[in-house]
């Protein structure tokens, strides 16, 4: 996979979000003083692996300069 | 007062604020203006206990929707303009005490789906330029509130690094064709020296150029401008990316670190596509106790002067056992 051949993209619409994209329920009010804000609540915690090992923690480069990269680029 | 004065010598806006000097600074628990407001207890911004994330504008903002005039007139050399814009806060959660490092991914990625919700539609005022999320943390970087949250500046410019940043990708590109956050990629997964973690969409490492010890750079491999454009792997490969880095910033000296964490996108009004997304993150500490202060030659000069080598604080931080600091909630 090479970067290099990636032509430049034009700027993107900011007026249109991609359907889905937002998971969030927004709940709009104001403060006392006028001041708005914003609460946001999502339907379920859905959990990530946080575990570096189950995603793809570099090794040390200095050791093996750049093996780890073979094939990641 | 709070104005924009233009700086004729180096071409960018100074924003003045002075009824910033009043805002609430380091408060102890029982006054923490973020947490849940309880019965019987001094009043809060936080009336609802039940939200992931809250967002609101804050009490005490730099710019805001419907600023006053300015409090002076301009000179022969440098204009004076209302300082409009909005300062919002971000609270990570309700409860007082976390960071986002213990919080873990799945709250940075809920924080992620709310950085680009307000961008959008703070950029929705036309008068906005660039739509600017951050967070400081650590008394070291004058924190003045310690529950966890971030800030959102909607500025009527481009701030001038980030001006700088899309001279310099404009330039790249009409020089080579390519993209010069692209062509960065190539060149750390190469090299791979500096590389902290290696996501499928995302990338982290301590940059060639690093201004700080410890500063890391997070690019998404894909060449998008505005985080509403990642797609939902992207995210998940931001927020684990990271929660990596935040982690092993906490594992570096066994205590939190204080940091700058800075979300550069695409500036909201641009024709140019050449601007790639990109996190950057600035520890001030150079050591446990030793702070890397910015003086003479930063302050006066503007050159830093980075005292240690990329390549080696990269080292250190892979080292750095992926595991919250004691005491931290899993």
């Amino acid at each position: 996979m090479t970067r290099r051949s990636q032509p430049i993209l034009s700027a993107a619409d900011l007026t249109e979000p991609d359907p889905g994209w937002f998971e969030f329920t927004v709940t709009r009010e104001h403060l006392p003083d006028g001041r708005q804000i914003l609460y946001f609540s999502w339907p379920a915690v859905e959990d990530i692996a946080a575990d570096p090992a189950e995603a793809s923690a570099v090794d040390d480069p200095l050791v093996e300069p750049s093996a780890a990269w073979d094939g990641a680029a | 007062v709070s104005e924009l004065r233009w700086n004729p010598l180096l071409g960018e806006w100074v924003i003045t604020a002075t009824h910033r000097q009043d805002r609430t600074f380091l408060p102890p628990p029982t006054y923490c203006p973020l947490c849940v407001g309880e019965a019987g207890q001094p009043p809060t911004e936080i009336a609802r206990p039940d939200f992931g994330l809250a967002v609101f504008e804050n009490r005490f903002p730099s710019l805001r929707a419907a600023p006053p005039p300015p409090s002076v007139r301009p000179t022969p050399t440098a204009t004076v303009e209302r300082a409009i814009g909005r300062c919002e806060v971000v609270v990570y959660t309700p409860d007082h005490a976390a960071t986002l490092s213990q919080l873990g991914p799945a709250v940075i990625r809920r924080l992620v789906q709310v950085w680009a919700y307000r961008t959008r539609e703070l950029a929705g005022d036309p008068r906005v330029q660039y739509v600017f999320c951050f967070e400081n943390r650590g008394e070291a970087i004058g924190v003045t509130l310690h529950h966890p949250h971030g800030q959102i500046y909607a500025y009527p410019y481009v701030p001038p690094l980030i001006d700088r940043e899309a001279e310099s990708a404009r330039a790249h590109a009409d020089r080579t064709g390519r993209c010069l956050w692209c062509d960065l990629i190539d060149q750390e997964l190469a090299d791979g020296r500096r590389l902290i973690a290696n996501e499928d969409s995302w990338l982290a490492g301590v940059p060639f150029f690093a201004r700080w010890p410890y500063e890391v750079h997070l690019t998404p491999r894909r060449h998008v401008g505005w985080l509403h454009e990642l797609d939902g792997g992207d995210v998940d490969g931001l927020a684990r990316a990271l929660h990596q880095v935040l982690v092993k910033y906490d594992g570096l000296f066994k205590a939190p670190l204080p940091y700058v964490l800075a979300v550069h996108q695409r500036p909201v009004r641009t024709d140019r596509g050449d601007f790639h997304l990109h996190i950057e993150l600035y520890p001030p500490n150079r050591t446990e106790t030793k702070l890397k202060h910015l003086a003479g030659s930063e302050l006066g000069a503007g050159s830093f002067i980075n005292d240690t080598l990329p390549e080696q604080t990269a080292a250190r931080l892979r080292q750095v056992e992926p595991r919250p600091p004691k005491g931290a909630v899993d």
